[in-house]
């Protein structure tokens, strides 16, 4: 308008001027016409179109990821911890030189070479590493992965063009081996591959969320814009009954004696009698979580619960609990013991040669005698030996919340061969995890009322409520009062019998040695399985430690593993501040025909082992059904009663 | 829009005082009658009056004069007033405007800043639960030459007297710890304590080699000394404790 009122006044009125002023207007018009057209378009027809365009070129969509939960000790140290991590990636194709500003404005020249120097610096890899990462024309590879924010952010300052980095997580250990295989570990597309990680993966997992926002030209989002959001369920924390110190004194101790010994493997189970709660499943070797890849295959799982071994000897307190539950025997019940038990046709002998003794019962558990207990036991009916053994448990799993665990094998009394029916008595012929064995010390220490292991204490949402895990409910399997006389048996054989390393001082122990043929992978038996169950203290049996050696190679009477148990029990004592015991032990007479107290004690010290700390227990290879016939007893023949002390004179 | 208005309000505002009201409060003691409140009674009388007035107050038109310039002034500063009035919006909004977005940058800000703390912190947690896992405490205290108890008491509080058996720690031989630290990226501690484990290693090869040669040339010793004693037995051999 303005322009027009000029050249009308300033300009002498000709037909040029009117011409050029008709045609300013009309290209006006045109211009006009052109927005409206254009304005109508965008507006009218492709309206929709358009503003879904602009706001997909505004809006962002991220995915929250959720933050797995931690899995603690009973202690709330932390155990597996999940932390920020970045993935490093590279568009190949987009490799090429590129002017980098620099700080006082000027612009400097990258090469690719000088990129692959300055990422090989700052990400620690090897120059030929990253060259090859860069190397090729893949619009996506990696340069590394679970780079360290420090290490992104050193990455993120050069500012190449072709280099991003992805958020993901790493699943952090800061235990490593300590209870690895309980703990377990993720494999590398964030899946759960064992231990607890696998089987909490549920909770410990969370759901991810959704967030979608807008973001202004220069990257920073628009505070007013709608925002969507669907909210991230991170996922809950996982508490467990072990304790981490518990848990390595218990490892350390298995591994020291595996060591020694050059066992095959050996494990500890480390137990609170009164609720089965699991302080310790300790192994002698065990896989760091943070670096599976170095594992041994069988160092993935807890053996204590995947690996069944035939017990030995520690199945006759199942035995003795049956035999004095049914009313057959009490502790001091007394039996004529012959130098070897003809049964059935079948020989049964024990691991030291004797004559014929008379002996009460607790004698006869005391120094783990196969003969005396085949002949209480046998009273019972095979069915009543396989219904006492079910009612422990054996031959079922114990529900314990770790994968792969195993439940032995109890097959049913009609399978049992004529040696099998007498062989169970003592633990040969049924197969069943360390776990399982502690369980069913666990029950004679508790009353009779057994309670199935859990090692789930608590689980922690992420608001921070906490909810006690479900525990089993206990069952009882036999009377207090018989739970109270194997219990005193128990002590015997610490105190009396075959396993006087077990003593831990200043507190009552109990238990019970165990040694059995070790089933051989080729067929018949190689090598032996020993072990040693015990509760502690006697008067109130609080804590129970099960350790399992796995053929340790040396003499039968020194593998065992009493002085194991009492290392651990001592430091397990002495971690939960227990009093020491007040009382006296129990006294029952391990043998009716001779004076019991001082023979008893003098030619224990004078007998060959003593002046070593080795193993003097009653370690007893039993002989089993397949193998028992052409190898009976393996310790008997060359070295006639090394260990015994009452026996010389027999 | 604000034109009408301002023409409006003086003709409502200003009529009593300065307009008809002037010229009727000359008129005399006749009651007022202004529009709605004028009364039925003199409803003939205003119809005249039209005709009347302008003859009359031919001669009184001064005090009209007055009016306009107050008139003008108070429409003057009502512009001014909502002009100032719309500035000072669109400023607030502007600087509201620009608040937010400021607050904006400073979110950013601060976001990022949380984060690196909060990876500052993840790392330092990382490190200390690295010194914390029981074998790398177990490690560092044998390190320091502490050995683990003989023997415990415990002190009595009924009775005060000590039970069991505790006794000053004696030097003992190095206890090798035998569970392996933690194999951990990303943390200054776990790649200190992989190379004191790796020295430890080297220490205890070139060691146990130290040791092979010294039993090497000890078991060469006797036996020349052997020779030498002129005997054709060869001295007994004893076996080492623990082959």
């Amino acid at each position: 308008m303005a322009r027009a009122r000029s050249t009308t006044t300033g300009e002498d009125p000709g037909s040029f001027v009117l011409g050029r002023n008709h045609v300013g207007v009309a290209l006006l018009l045109a211009l006009l016409l052109v927005l409206a057209v254009r304005l109508v378009w965008v507006q009218g027809f492709d309206a929709a179109g358009r503003a879904e365009a602009a706001a997909a070129e505004r809006s962002r969509t991220e995915t929250v990821p959720a933050l797995r939960g931690e899995i603690r000790d009973t202690d709330g140290n932390v155990l597996a911890r999940t932390l920020q991590r970045y993935d490093v990636t590279v568009d190949q194709s987009m490799v090429r030189e590129f002017d980098r500003p620099k700080a006082d404005g000027t612009t400097e020249t990258v090469t690719p070479t000088q990129a692959v120097y300055q990422l090989a610096d700052a990400l620690e890899l090897e120059d030929e590493d990253v060259k090859k990462a860069l190397d090729g024309d893949k619009p996506f590879e990696y340069v590394a992965r679970g780079v360290t924010p420090e290490q992104w952010n050193k990455v993120r300052e050069f500012g190449l063009p072709y280099v991003y980095g992805q958020p993901a997580s790493d699943r952090i250990y800061p235990n490593g081996p300590v209870a690895g295989s309980v703990v377990g570990f993720m494999g590398g597309d964030d899946e759960a591959l064992g231990g607890i990680e696998q089987t909490q993966d549920g909770l410990l997992r969370g759901t991810d969320g959704q967030r979608t926002y807008e973001i202004s030209a220069d990257g920073v989002r628009i505070p007013v814009a709608p925002t969507e959001e669907t909210p991230v369920q991170d996922g809950s924390s996982v508490q467990l009954s072990i304790d981490s110190d518990v848990q390595f004194a218990a490892q350390q101790a298995v591994a020291e004696r595996v060591e020694e010994l050059d066992a095959e493997w050996g494990t500890a189970v480390v137990m609170r009698i009164e609720d089965g709660a699991v302080l310790a499943l300790a192994d002698s070797s065990t896989v760091d979580p943070n670096d599976i890849g170095a594992a041994a295959p069988e160092d993935l799982g807890a053996r204590a619960v995947t690996q069944a071994v035939e017990p030995g000897s520690t199945q006759k307190i199942l035995t003795a609990a049956a035999a004095v539950e049914e009313g057959i025997a009490t502790p001091e019940t007394e039996i004529t013991v012959p130098p070897f038990l003809e049964i059935d046709g079948q020989k049964i002998t024990d691991s030291f040669d004797h004559g014929q003794q008379d002996r009460t019962f607790a004698g006869i558990i005391a120094d783990s005698m196969n003969t005396g207990t085949v002949l209480v036991g046998s009273k019972l009916s095979p069915q009543q030996r396989h219904d006492w053994m079910s009612r422990f448990g054996v031959g079922e799993a114990t529900g314990i919340e770790l994968p792969g665990e195993s439940t032995g094998i109890l097959t049913g009394p009609d399978q049992w061969d004529v040696r099998q029916q007498y062989t169970v008595l003592f633990g040969q012929g049924v197969a069943q995890t360390p776990l399982r064995t502690a369980t069913v010390f666990q029950a004679i220490g508790n009353g009779g009322v057994q309670v199935e292991p859990r090692v789930v204490e608590s689980v922690v949402a992420p608001d921070g409520t906490v909810t006690p895990a479900e525990r089993p409910e206990g069952e009882r399997v036999v009377s207090e009062e018989t739970a109270e006389q194997v219990l005193d048996m128990m002590e015997v054989t610490v105190t009396q019998g075959g396993a006087k390393d077990a003593a831990v001082e200043g507190y009552r122990v109990g238990g019970k040695t165990g040694t059995s043929e070790a089933p051989s992978p080729e067929g018949g038996y190689d090598g032996y399985t020993t072990s040693f169950v015990g509760v502690a203290p006697v008067e109130d049996p609080q804590y129970l430690v099960a350790v399992t050696l796995q053929r340790p190679q040396g003499d039968v009477r020194t593998i065992g593993a009493s002085s194991t148990f009492s290392k651990i029990m001592g430091q397990v004592l002495r971690h939960y501040d227990v009093p020491p015991s007040t009382t006296d032990p129990v006294q029952i007479p391990l043998r009716t025909d001779v004076e019991p107290t001082p023979e008893q004690t003098t030619p224990e010290q004078t007998s060959p082992e003593e002046p070593e700390p080795q193993e003097t227990a009653a370690q007893e290879p039993e002989q089993s059904t397949p193998a028992g016939a052409p190898a009976p007893d393996p310790v008997g023949a060359p070295a006639p009663s090394p260990s015994r002390p009452a026996e010389p004179g027999d | 829009m604000s034109g009408t208005g301002l023409q409006r309000r003086p003709a409502r505002t200003a009529s009593p005082r300065a307009g008809i009201g002037a010229w009727a409060a000359r008129r005399g003691p006749r009651p007022p009658v202004e529009g709605s409140a004028a009364r039925a009674l003199d409803a003939p009388r205003p119809a005249g009056e039209p005709r009347t007035a302008p003859r009359t107050g031919g001669s009184t038109r001064a005090p009209l004069s007055v009016v306009p310039a107050r008139a003008r002034r108070r429409r003057f500063s009502t512009v001014v007033l909502s002009l100032v009035a719309l500035v000072v919006a669109l400023a607030s909004i502007l600087v509201l405007n620009i608040q937010i977005s400021g607050g904006q940058y400073r979110l950013v800000e601060l976001r990022a800043q949380e984060q690196a703390l909060t990876q500052q912190n993840e790392a330092l947690t990382q490190d200390l639960e690295f010194y914390s896992a029981p074998q790398n405490l177990a490690v560092m205290a044998a390190d320091l030459g502490m050995v683990p108890a003989q023997g415990s008491g415990t002190v009595d509080l009924t009775t005060g007297t000590v039970e069991g058996d505790p006794a000053p720690a004696e030097e003992q031989k190095d206890q090798e710890i035998l569970v392996d630290h933690p194999h951990q990226t990303g943390s200054e501690a776990a790649d200190r304590a992989a190379d004191r484990a790796e020295d430890r290693e080297r220490e205890k090869a070139e060691k146990a080699e130290k040791d092979a040669e010294e039993r090497a040339r000890q078991a060469e010793a006797p036996a020349a000394d052997a020779e030498l004693d002129g005997g054709s037995l060869p001295a007994p051999q004893q076996r080492t404790p623990g082959e």
